[in-house]
């Protein structure tokens, strides 16, 4: 028997009989994990970096305060990580997902590795909020997510990649909006800043599948115990 | 002689029937020509970006939230009596001590006028701000968007007063959309 999870501002969090979970809400836009890393822009940048950045820099914080960035310390007053000239976009910080990615011979890769996240710009993927992640027994960050825009009934797989704040549901990769038609940021400076369907309008569907590991565009996820 | 039966017999002539039809679809073109002459209407949205310290996070893990947004929503926008080709709005949001004068079409024909004054008046840093062909057909913004800058202590003010717990604001921003 299906059983509510928890609601966020009006969208029941259900627990399907089959073991999935599905919402209704909006969809803000994530551009965290954009690290260039299949040619597309970064998510955050120096100021003098000269190419376009995904969103503005002062959703990543600031110093002493970097809430959106990799960090030498890995505290939010660290020095952010600025990409060598090995890199995808050398001179760009690193922006992080909450799902790590491993290297291709399946170990760890360090944090300073803008290929250890999950890139917004190209890869569709959903933010969660912590309620869902606690809320179920099986792994949801990795795991396979489908997104449906009830608008045009365009509807995406995807992957379950970051973690959102807690009073939020309804926040999608740049990648994910593109795929169902829901405005990212077109023609904007910073995309990921603009963009995205309010959270009040309940127009986006989607349904998750805690344990079962994402596969997207003929890449398996990691599935990533929190 | 009711006016359903007198239409009856004047559609019901041959020779009156071609007249009634031009008629009727002239009359229902009238509506679309007159709405393209119109300036849409445009919606102003605030967007309070924040990002939350995410607790019982592992060692390595990513201890802040994706960002995201609170919104706050400006009245809606008019034209002035004779001027169609002009949509304003005018007001104010709860959570910015700021009034809000935004104007599309008032400086030229697509043009989008933003206008931001403080408490005492004064224009906001920065601006007015006037954006040419905000809405063009044919590119690809729908949406135009403006930094709101705030000081220290108003953003505190922000985080106390709209934020939840653990949550820190980044910016605040205006976009104006039309409303079509």
């Amino acid at each position: 028997m299906s059983r509510i999870i928890g609601n966020i501002k009006g969208s029941d969090i259900v627990e399907e009989d089959d073991g999935s979970v599905t919402f209704t809400a909006g969809a803000q836009l994530d551009g965290d994990g954009a690290n260039g890393q299949f040619g597309e822009p970064p998510c955050y940048a120096p100021a003098s970096y000269q190419g376009q950045t995904l969103d503005l820099l002062a959703n990543a914080g600031g110093p002493g305060n970097w809430f959106g960035v990799v960090t030498d310390t890995g505290e939010d007053n660290g020095t952010p990580i600025v990409q060598g000239p090995n890199d995808p976009c050398p001179g760009a910080f690193v922006s992080a997902t909450s799902l790590h990615l491993p290297g291709k011979d399946g170990k760890p890769l360090p944090k300073s590795s803008p290929f250890k996240y999950v890139d917004s710009a190209t890869v569709p993927f959903v933010v969660v909020p912590p309620m869902i992640i606690k809320g179920v027994a099986g792994v949801v960050m990795g795991c396979r997510a489908v997104v449906t825009n009830t608008k045009n009934n365009k509807s995406v797989e995807g992957v379950v990649a970051d973690g959102g704040p807690s009073n939020k549901l309804g926040e999608i990769s740049l990648a994910c909006a593109k795929a169902i038609g829901v405005p990212a940021g077109e023609g904007a400076k910073h995309p990921a800043n603009s963009g995205g369907i309010d959270a009040s309008s309940h127009v986006i569907q989607y349904r998750l599948f805690p344990d079962v590991p994402a596969v997207v565009n003929g890449v398996t996820y990691p599935l990533q115990h929190s | 002689m009711t006016i359903l039966s007198l239409l009856a017999a004047v559609v019901g002539r041959p020779s009156t029937r071609a007249i009634f039809c031009l008629a009727v679809c002239g009359f229902a073109s009238l509506p679309a020509i007159a709405e393209n002459e119109v300036t849409p209407g445009i919606v102003g949205v605030i967007r309070y970006h924040f990002r939350e310290h995410l607790e019982g996070v592992k060692p390595g893990g990513k201890q802040y939230s994706a960002p995201a947004y609170e919104t706050e929503q400006l009245p809606p926008s008019s034209a002035p009596s004779n001027k169609e080709q002009v949509q304003v709005i005018e007001g104010k949001v709860a959570h910015l001590p700021y009034s809000f004068v935004i104007n599309l079409g008032g400086k030229g024909s697509g043009t989008l006028e933003v206008k931001i004054l403080t408490a005492d008046g004064k224009p906001l840093r920065g601006y007015p701000k006037t954006v040419a062909n905000a809405f063009a057909q044919g590119t690809e913004a729908t949406s135009q968007d403006f930094e709101i800058p705030v000081t220290p202590k108003l953003a505190a003010k922000i985080e106390k007063d709209l934020l939840e717990k653990n949550q820190h604001l980044t910016q605040v921003q205006l976009v104006v959309q039309t409303s079509q």
